[in-house]
């Protein structure tokens, strides 16, 4: 009798996983679904005109026609343009700074304090200044993303290469490893998982930094949609932005995921649920 | 020949760790340190690796002053300290870095087949137990042949049974090509299984307090009388240390003896 429960218990785990694997993703599905179905029925039976929150089946029609006239093409590409610059040099500044403010307990004591005090400016407050420095085009757009992108990375790579474990680097010292060896074999594969989280939080703060800056004085770009489309009431065209928005980051997310995952498959062991 | 000449160790904080510490170890031959906590053993440890400078006195070995960690030197922690970005086979070639791709991968699966982990050569340390994280660590620390190899309590964190089998995978490993061993060690049964030559520490500074030279035959029988002998020795030395009564009577030193496992 136990060999029978045995059995179907081996059998109900095996089948498990494979069930899980697409089970769970689907799962989160169901809601926003359900409730786009819901609205879709509901403008369909005329409980409500949809004009200001326009069914489903009109943000994929605006969305349609903006791809196929080639402007959301234009405008994403205008916004990925800008968010690519600002993302570049905002990390090569973070990371370079972060990485001598951990390395260097002077260069710390130096820079950390007054870039601890930029950083609680609302970056926002940035933008009148900018545009006196550096126009209304895109110099000070990028520059404007490269803030935002700037201080998570610096923070990122600063607590990383600080949190360094002093044994492992003492088994670099052991066999003899110094500046350059010790940072390439040693120090750079331990801030890995950080400085990868830290460019993710970074891209984030990049997205909505690039909308900030296309709010204020753009023609082009996602951003520039999005008041079209309040200015010239078309709710369809705000919704088609947003979700345009949504994908390229989780797109541009998913992208460092993948680039950054041969070098972190050592961290799946714990990772994998 | 490792060769300690006086060596003291005063920390920037004033706090003497070692005073006057002079010792030879021949090759090949294997010396356990053991004493109470804080009395200076692992100081005295990270002195000969170089990764500490003594701020007295000198280390040298075969006649040349170590300041730095050297190559001849290798060093076993406490923790099994691998990379954890590396897999099982890279951790044992770490220090082989510089040589021939060939020469490294025959050296690494050698190593690895030592210590019975072959089939664990692409698995990350993370999926490794205890004991056979430690056994790569050995190996990662024998692979580049060092001359001396130093071991900083490498067992004190396993259970009894791996404790017994890395004892035994050690002097398997020892047997190879002979290095100079330093061990410090809690354990006085394991000095006595592995070493020479025990060496009891005294604190406040830290200083060497008795020597006890053991030819018990290897393999050693932990049950055999005269591996009591040299245990008895050693704990007597150990309680002098600490400043207790020698213990002369039979039956109390075997009590003390039940306490074996000595911290």
């Amino acid at each position: 009798m136990t060999a029978t429960i045995d059995q179907s218990v081996t059998a109900a785990a095996a089948q498990k996983p494979r069930l899980a694997r697409f089970a769970r993703p689907l799962l989160g599905l169901v809601l926003p679904l359900s409730l786009a179905l819901f609205w879709e029925i509901a403008v369909h039976m005329g409980l409500s005109n949809g004009r200001l929150v326009p069914p489903p089946s009109v943000i994929f029609k605006t969305f349609a026609d903006l791809a196929a006239t080639g402007e959301l093409q234009e405008h994403a590409a205008a916004t990925l343009w800008r968010i690519g610059w600002g993302f570049l040099f905002g990390v090569l500044a973070g990371t370079v700074l972060g990485a001598v403010a951990g390395y260097s307990a002077l260069i710390y004591r130096l820079v950390d304090p007054t870039l601890q005090g930029l950083r609680a400016v609302p970056s926002i407050a940035w933008v009148p200044l900018f545009i006196l420095w550096f126009g209304i085009f895109e110099a000070s757009k990028i520059i404007l993303i490269a803030v935002g992108v700037f201080f998570p990375v610096y923070l990122g790579v600063m607590g990383a290469v600080l949190s360094v474990d002093r044994k492992i680097v003492e088994v670099g010292r052991a066999f003899r490893l110094s500046g350059f060896a010790m940072i390439r074999r040693i120090l750079l594969p331990a801030v890995l998982p950080a400085y990868v989280l830290s460019l993710r939080a970074g891209l984030g703060l990049g997205w909505m930094f690039v909308l900030a800056a296309e709010f204020l004085g753009a023609s082009s770009g996602l951003g520039f949609l999005l008041i079209d489309g309040q200015q010239l009431g078309k709710p369809a065209q705000i919704v088609a932005a947003i979700v345009a928005f949504a994908i390229l980051g989780k797109l541009s997310d998913w992208l460092i995921v993948l680039l950054s995952a041969p070098f972190l498959r050592w961290e799946d062991v714990v990772a994998r649920r | 020949m490792l060769v300690l000449d006086r060596v003291g160790k005063t920390y920037p904080n004033g706090v003497r760790a070692l005073d006057g510490v002079s010792l030879e170890v021949g090759p090949g031959s294997i010396l356990a340190v053991v004493g109470a906590s804080g009395c200076g053993k692992s100081t005295l440890l990270r002195a000969i690796s170089g990764l500490d400078t003594p701020t007295q006195g000198r280390v040298a070995l075969d006649g040349v002053p170590i300041t730095a960690p050297h190559e001849k030197i290798g060093i076993i922690f406490q923790e099994p300290r691998l990379l954890p970005w590396l897999d099982v086979a890279d951790n044992v070639g770490f220090g082989l870095e510089h040589r021939p791709r060939a020469e490294r991968r025959e050296r690494v699966a050698l190593a690895l087949a030592r210590v019975g982990l072959t089939d664990k050569a692409h698995v990350w340390p993370r999926e490794l137990s205890g004991g056979q994280a430690q056994r790569v660590a050995i190996a990662r620390a024998l692979v580049p042949r060092p001359e001396v190899l130093l071991l900083d309590e490498p067992f004190s964190a396993l259970d009894a049974f791996t404790r017994a089998d890395l004892q035994d995978h050690l002097l398997d490993l020892w047997a190879d090509f002979k290095p100079t061993l330093v061990m410090v060690t809690h354990d006085v049964e394991e000095a006595i299984v592995l070493a020479d030559r025990i060496m009891v520490m005294r604190a406040h500074p830290g200083h060497l307090f008795a020597a006890i030279d053991s030819d018990l035959p290897r393999p050693r029988e932990r049950q055999s009388a005269a591996f009591d002998f040299v245990k008895r020795r050693v704990l007597a030395a150990l309680d002098r240390s600490l400043d207790r009564t020698a213990v002369t009577d039979d039956r109390q030193t075997k009590a003390s003896a039940g306490a074996a496992l000595w911290w």
